[in-house]
């Protein structure tokens, strides 16, 4: 590990380099406290060698900035110098200090101190990365949490806009039967203008004008444009939410016999807003695909990650394909989708990594790395597994096999 | 143009709007009565005579598939039809299996298939009576048949078709009494 020594005495110093090249650390030495704090600054030392008294900054003012830091990995210290009275090591610990070598030092007491320190050190490590995993798996969750209540919460809502979508669309088709068949009724009563207008030339002539103010021949012309309009629309909002709820098919705990062509399709549909968004040419080819006893939302969130994963792989205008056909590979019938994207691929000493928990390449803090880890259990629960093919710079295919049954489940109606 | 009679058809939901909708669409085909409730429902069918009744399944206090299962006890004439969302799919197709609702419509519904539905419905509701009006009149003239046989000579030796009459007898009377099917 990474050493930093503090000594202004050139030949201990030297001494102390030499030892811990030695034992296999990389040294950095500082001939003040005040260099040693800058050299501290700009690197990540585990492990801290510093005299006391030295000029610039002394030993203990070192120790204090180092403790001070407010973030940082655990630093180890230990404090090498002549003073030797009880009161000085009290002194040294209170600064921080973790341990007390005294000069002159003996080789195998400075080298079993400071191997105590790396175990100190290995602990920590662990620690820190066991903190940073919980952390992880607990925004995780809170994530999954979320994507949970909200999909009850879109699904609840879906029912409280399904009575409303009901009866406009219901009110519009009843517009456009009646509204036309007023208008007839109109139509006669024109019919009677000429002989109107000699008996009352004023009402006429006001009628005239109304009907050139309102631009009557637009609004007869725009009406059954108006009603076929708002019921195409309506429809729309109706897909939506049929999509919503497919997906995520809430309604069903339990293995159930799916359309996985359906499936994916309103995967699609529910990422419609990002393939836009990237100009992403969307390339499907649908085999015609036998049920699939399976969890449907749980494949639909495997869809929802592969296909996401690929729209951010890709740049804007490229082509993405969705495939499925049937299957022969795995010891049992069973099914492949496979999705193509052209992007920038994934690099060779990332492949075995990247279905491991955490494993990300995207910056910090966005994506938690779980996203293909969750997918590999779900394939795997299913009796299937998940391949992926890639090369920098030309794109990435990933490929799901499914068998028509999981080992050992039958359908729980 | 001949007067037909139109056929009355029930409408249940506890959504006022909706209730409004539906009588716009269909007041010109049919007699159209509506309720926000089943209790009201069951009100309704006491005072009317009701082909078809269509109901929502997400009511409170009662849901469509329960009012639809008093209905075919009270009045199994009426032909019964249920309008779901999805969340409430299974217990809507379970009881469409078990023979108990003639068929469900989702929500949002299309108006034209809508009026299909109503259409063959009510054709159902036509069949189902006009079965139990033959099956009235050929009991009535089975009843009918009863003191003729009665009134057939019995003696010992008597021709076969005297035998035959008496069997005929016994099974007319158990038939008639419900005995049998």
């Amino acid at each position: 590990m990474k050493v930093l020594i503090a000594e202004d005495e050139p030949v201990s110093r030297h001494l102390l380099l030499n030892y811990l090249r030695q034992w296999g650390h990389q040294v950095v030495a500082a001939p003040d406290g005040a260099a040693a704090w800058r050299l501290f600054e700009d690197g990540e030392f585990p492990l801290v060698l510093s005299d006391w008294v030295m000029p610039e900054m002394d030993g203990l003012e070192l120790i204090r900035q180092i403790r001070g830091r407010p973030t940082g990995a655990y630093v180890y210290i230990i404090l090498l110098t002549a003073k030797a009275q009880k009161q000085d090591v009290i002194e040294g610990l209170e600064a921080g200090a973790n341990d007390f070598v005294t000069k002159p030092f003996d080789r195998g007491e400075l080298r079993v101190r400071v191997r105590a320190g790396e175990r100190i050190i290995e602990l920590e490590q662990a620690l820190a990365a066991q903190n940073r995993a919980l952390r992880e798996t607990q925004a995780a969750l809170v994530q999954t949490e979320k994507l949970a209540s909200l999909g009850q919460l879109a699904a609840g809502m879906a029912h409280e806009i399904n009575n409303p979508i009901a009866y406009v669309a219901n009110n519009l088709a009843v517009l456009r039967r009646d509204v036309p068949a007023a208008l007839q009724v109109f139509d006669k009563y024109r019919e009677g203008r000429e002989p109107l207008r000699t008996v009352a030339p004023d009402l006429v002539a006001e009628a005239e004008r109304m009907e050139k103010d309102i631009d009557l021949a637009y609004i007869r012309d725009s009406l059954p444009r108006l009603f076929e309009r708002s019921l195409d629309g309506l429809k729309r909002v109706r897909d939506i939410i049929k999509n919503l709820r497919d997906f995520a098919r809430l309604d069903e705990a339990n293995f159930k016999e799916a359309d996985l062509n359906a499936s994916l399709q309103s995967t699609l549909e529910i990422v419609g807003h990002e393939i836009k968004k990237n100009a992403i040419q969307m390339r499907t080819d649908f085999a015609l695909l036998p049920p699939v006893l399976c969890h449907p939302g749980k494949i639909n969130q495997v869809f929802l990650n592969i296909l996401m994963n690929a729209i951010q792989a890709s740049p804007s205008g490229a082509v993405i394909e969705a495939r499925t056909r049937v299957d022969e590979t795995l010891s049992t019938f069973g099914v492949a989708i496979e999705f193509q994207d052209n992007g920038c691929g994934i690099k060779p000493e990332h492949l075995p990594h990247l279905f491991d928990p955490f494993f990300t390449t995207k910056p910090v803090g966005q994506g938690t790395g779980l996203g293909l880890s969750v997918s590999y259990g779900i394939i795997r629960d299913h009796g299937g597994i998940i391949e992926v093919e890639s090369a920098v710079g030309r794109g990435t295919l990933f490929r799901i096999r499914l068998p028509l049954r999981p080992p050992g489940e039958t359908a729980t109606e | 143009m001949t007067e037909t009679i139109r056929h009355s058809i029930l409408l249940v939901d506890d959504e006022p709007e909706i209730l409004f909708s539906l009588r716009g669409l269909l007041r010109k085909e049919f007699e159209v009565h509506t309720a926000q409730s089943g209790a009201e429902a069951m009100n309704i069918l006491k005072q009317q005579p009701i082909n078809v009744i269509m109901t929502d399944q997400r009511m409170p206090e009662m849901s469509g598939v329960q009012l639809l299962h008093q209905v075919e006890g009270e009045y199994p004439q009426a032909i019964r039809i249920v309008f779901t969302g999805y969340a409430d799919i299974k217990a809507v197709i379970d009881a469409v299996n078990q023979g108990h609702i003639y068929r469900y419509i989702t929500k949002p519904w299309d108006p034209d298939e809508l009026l299909s539905v109503l259409r063959q419905a009510c054709a159902a509701h036509d069949r189902l009576a006009g079965h139990q009006r033959l099956l009235a009149e050929l009991r009535g003239y089975l009843g009918d048949c009863v003191p003729l046989l009665k009134g057939l000579p019995q003696q010992e030796g008597a021709s076969p078709l005297a035998a035959r009459g008496g069997e005929l007898l016994t099974r007319l009377e158990r038939v008639l009494s419900g005995q049998d099917t």
